[in-house]
């Protein structure tokens, strides 16, 4: 059976990149990814677009062929659109294709422009990844903060341990040169930042930002960094529907389809990027991977076991909440982020962890080091 | 209760007009501080999940009130967003506190 391989990577700047159009982010992502693949144009056999929001900010929708036509053999290229989870999707998409032989080298893009508009024109576009019918009233922060209150309630999750997940990904994005914010915060900055939606505040929160990222799967390599698993999981759009608030089914059932497929546990995971749109989130993430027991993430947070010199070292790019979050990019960054520093790391077993919505949809990838 | 048309307007409205009047209970909430554009006017309102007669709903609360777990709810008519004055006024549910736990 075929194995898929990332044959090249590509990471834009991320943040307001306000000289910079929907169209030039793409081109950019292009030709950064060809040339860090050493591939030609004419190699790639089809093209999976990750973008949310560029038909309602912009007013540009198919976005497959208006990555096509960078190409000048026009390969068949496709839009993929799951919320925040585009970019996994993408990937999978891409990835079933080539398990399947119907390619053999294929281009997976992410794009994503936001920072044209207002914050209050954003906010109701993001709606637009929860039921808007049955959610009416919710904004993105807001279905995340009810989250974020049964998870202290059923397990005492304390102010602090929320802001410690965002002063460790500062940390790490002060060492990322492609962040949108390269600044350290400290638990008081976060603590008194102002209030978005009880009880999660503006550090909690990750930015508004645009951004562009690619890679190049192949099945003709043999070594590098393969795809060794991953799992799609989905759940109920809508949060009153849930059976449980403080975990998400659809992140264990992704990551325990991506588990059986590269065969091995979370405990082989040594570094992963996680779905932190919230601190909160990442305090799911961590529990739902398998990472730590449930009602522990908080506590493994304040800890300093999600850094360096811990159990495992989770958003090393600084995650959504400082690296940046432009939706389309952001499943794409993940695997691009970490197959381009595995090797360097010396890290044999990487993961992804991407999430649409309240938890709707999950993606979880698995890297390995051959 | 999404602002587009006044067709879907009225077509979403026939869903949630039943729970007019009826009483729940808060199981989560939340005070939102940054709104969409439609609700900017409200903002800060709170936002809850609220089980009534065993099934649960997301539903807005009336900008000022601070809802908590446990409080006892009821569900009123009340403008839902901010619209222009040649478009249609959006009613719709929101809840309305009675009474905290003892």
């Amino acid at each position: 059976m075929n194995s898929v391989w990332v044959a090249g990577t590509y990471i834009s700047k991320f943040g307001e990149l306000w000289d910079t159009s929907l169209h030039q982010l793409c081109v950019d992502a292009v030709s950064g990814v060809l040339e860090n693949a050493h591939i030609e144009p004419k190699d790639i056999d089809a093209i999976y677009v990750s973008n949310m929001l560029g038909g309602v900010l912009d007013g540009q929708l198919h976005l497959g062929a208006y990555a096509s036509s960078l190409f000048p053999h026009h390969p068949p290229a496709q839009r993929i659109e799951g919320a925040c989870a585009s970019g996994g999707l993408a990937m999978v998409a891409a990835e079933e294709s080539l398990l399947a032989g119907t390619h053999s080298t294929v281009l997976v893009l992410g794009i994503e422009k936001m920072t044209d508009v207002s914050v209050q024109r954003i906010t109701q576009a993001l709606v637009g990844a929860s039921d808007i019918e049955r959610e009416y009233g919710g904004t993105f922060p807001g279905l995340y903060a009810l989250l974020a209150q049964a998870h202290m309630k059923e397990y005492h999750t304390s102010r602090n341990q929320l802001s410690s997940v965002s002063v460790k990904n500062h940390l790490h994005a002060y060492l990322n040169p492609l962040a949108h914010f390269q600044k350290k915060i400290t638990i008081d900055a976060v603590n008194s930042s102002p209030r978005v939606a009880d009880p999660l505040r503006m550090l909690d929160c990750s930015p508004v930002s645009d951004g562009a990222s690619a890679v190049i799967l192949t099945t003709k390599k043999k070594d590098g960094v393969k795809i060794a698993g991953f799992g799609v999981g989905m759940d109920s759009l809508c949060l009153a529907d849930r059976t449980s608030l403080t975990s998400f089914a659809s992140t264990q059932k992704a990551a325990s389809l991506a588990y059986k497929k590269a065969d091995i546990l979370p405990k082989h995971i040594q570094i992963a990027e996680v779905h932190d749109c919230f601190s909160i989130g990442e305090i799911f993430s961590i529990e739902d991977l398998g990472f730590f027991k449930p009602g522990l993430g908080g506590i493994a947070s304040e800890e300093g076991q999600t850094t360096y010199g811990g159990k495992i070292v989770i958003n090393p790019s600084g995650g959504l909440k400082a690296m940046g979050h432009p939706i389309g990019a952001t499943g794409i960054k993940q695997v691009a982020y970490l197959a381009s520093h595995q090797k360097e790391l010396g890290y044999s077993h990487a993961l992804t962890h991407n999430v649409g919505g309240t938890g709707a949809t999950a993606v979880v990838h698995i890297l390995e080091n051959i | 209760m999404t602002n587009t048309s006044p067709m879907k307007y009225w077509r979403e409205n026939k869903n949630w007009s039943f729970l007019l009047g009826k009483k729940g209970t808060i199981i989560f909430s939340t005070t939102i501080h940054t709104a969409p554009e439609l609700l900017q006017t409200y903002a800060p309102y709170p936002f809850a999940i609220v089980e009534i007669e065993g099934k649960k709903y997301e539903l807005l609360g009336i900008p000022g009130e601070t809802l908590s777990k446990g409080d006892c709810v009821e569900c009123v008519l009340r403008k839902t967003a901010n619209v222009q004055s040649h478009e249609v006024i959006y009613y719709g549910i929101k809840i309305k506190k009675i009474s905290s736990p003892t």
